[in-house]
């Protein structure tokens, strides 16, 4: 039968795993199969295009977010760190739905978040 | 409109990073590019945010350190390498630089920008913006034509285009993230190419099972135990919803293992498969078919396990079907 999920991968310690720097390809596809007409197909190199694309902008986002923190000599970015980020980098349009959301309970924040998406 | 446009920017930014990264340039052609600068102020110009960069982050400094061991050890020099080495000898050039001129005009230009600075950190919220563009509306009026909102990025060595306008907000962001891309290309190797499979057990269990006409595998009852499996993970997992299809739920799960190999066999081997997913998979097999590097480690891999150990007849039949597939 299949193997199991402890199975040890073949990649070397130093190197950044595939699966640690991207999002997982089929939860990309799906998302972007929610926005699209049924009859409609997505090649994989638009899913791995938007892959690479959508994980440069978390980690954009993030490291805004992150040298907020850093000034302010807090260890932890929180939402409203996130929401802040969004709105100084210009994504104001996407800042304040963020802002609402979060202020709901957190399960319900991240339904809502994939209808943003 | 205006946010498309700032998509659009970051894109181009992207692809520009994308070439720098990808190519190797040695510091020679660095050197006699620096030399080959028509206009000497404009180039200081673009320097000036990498040093505030410098003074503001004390710890990239071990990261230049790093940079300038690597280019030691290693022979071949990449954009990246190059990039960290610039910093010292900048700084020292813009040294010499300024003691033999030592204007007034000039120190008072390179103290204003500093104290803005500062300024700047006093109240981050308030005057983060207004002393960059200060500073940098002085530069584009004193070099070329000023676009509204928009901030020149250092240029690219590797880039054949010009120079690429980035949206004011985002400009220091887009600096940090290509330190930091550098800074893990050089420190942990980062693959850059893409690997058809996660695991070499699996893809050769994967090639081992028995496939009908079509290359589809013929075990469906194996599917089933799968799918069992896959429905007490789904129980362990606790707080995550449950889709509402089966395949779904399997392919979810499998994309959370973060094995790709698993979840095309689940996706092939499902008995319940509507047209537009048949179809979606055809057309997904067929770009598998095209992708050139996926081919070659293939049948890279093929070769190892017909070189490894002797087939027997059903062995040597999986393996022609996998070949013919992959043609």
């Amino acid at each position: 039968m299949e193997d199991s999920i402890g199975g040890s991968s073949s990649n070397d310690n130093n190197i950044i795993k595939e699966q640690d720097r991207l999002l997982p390809i089929a939860n990309v596809g799906r998302l972007m199969k929610q926005i699209l007409p049924q009859n409609a197909k997505i090649s994989k190199e638009a899913k791995e295009t938007m892959q690479e694309c959508v994980s440069e902008f978390i980690s954009f986002v993030t490291s805004e977010a992150s040298e907020k923190c850093r000034k302010e000599r807090r260890k932890t970015v929180n939402g409203d760190d996130i929401c802040w980020a969004l709105a100084t980098l210009g994504f104001d349009d996407y800042a304040e739905p963020m802002r609402r959301k979060s202020r709901t309970k957190i399960q319900e924040a991240s339904t809502n978040q994939n209808d943003l998406c | 409109m205006a946010m498309q446009t700032v998509y659009l920017k970051e894109h181009e930014g992207l692809v520009y990073n994308s070439v720098g990264q990808l190519s190797s340039v040695t510091s020679a052609p660095w050197w006699s590019a620096l030399g080959s600068q028509p206009v000497y102020g404009e180039y200081c110009g673009q320097i000036k945010p990498f040093s505030f960069e410098i003074s503001n982050y004390v710890d990239q400094f071990p990261a230049g350190k790093q940079a300038v061991r690597g280019v030691e050890q290693l022979l071949d020099k990449g954009h990246t390498t190059t990039q960290f080495t610039i910093f010292p000898d900048d700084c020292k050039m813009s040294g010499d630089a300024e003691n033999p001129q030592a204007t007034l005009s000039l120190q008072s230009s390179l103290a204003e920008p500093h104290n803005r600075f500062e300024i700047g950190f006093n109240q981050p919220m308030i005057c983060a913006k207004y002393p960059y563009m200060d500073q940098f509306y002085g530069l584009f009026s004193a070099f070329g034509p000023q676009i509204s909102g928009r901030i020149m990025l250092p240029i690219n060595l590797t880039s054949d285009d010009g120079p690429t306008y980035v949206n004011a907000k985002q400009y220091h962001g887009i600096i940090r993230r290509r330190l930091s891309r550098a800074k893990a290309v050089l420190e942990n190797k980062m693959i850059k190419r893409r690997k058809p499979y996660m695991h070499e057990s699996r893809h050769l269990h994967a090639l081992r099972r028995p496939r009908g006409c079509g290359g589809r595998f013929l075990n469906t009852k194996g599917s089933t135990n799968g799918n069992g499996r896959n429905e007490s993970k789904v129980n362990k997992t606790g707080g995550r919803q449950l889709q509402s299809s089966a395949s779904q739920s399997s392919e979810v799960l499998h994309s959370e293992v973060g094995t790709l190999n698993s979840s095309k066999e689940t996706n092939r081997s499902s008995p319940n498969i509507s047209g537009s997913e048949v179809t979606s998979m055809y057309s997904r097999e067929g770009f598998d078919g095209f992708s050139v590097n996926r081919l070659g480690s293939s049948v890279h891999s093929l070769v190892d396990m017909v070189l490894s150990r002797p087939l027997n007849g059903l062995q040597q039949y999986q393996v022609t079907a996998a070949t013919l597939k992959f043609d």
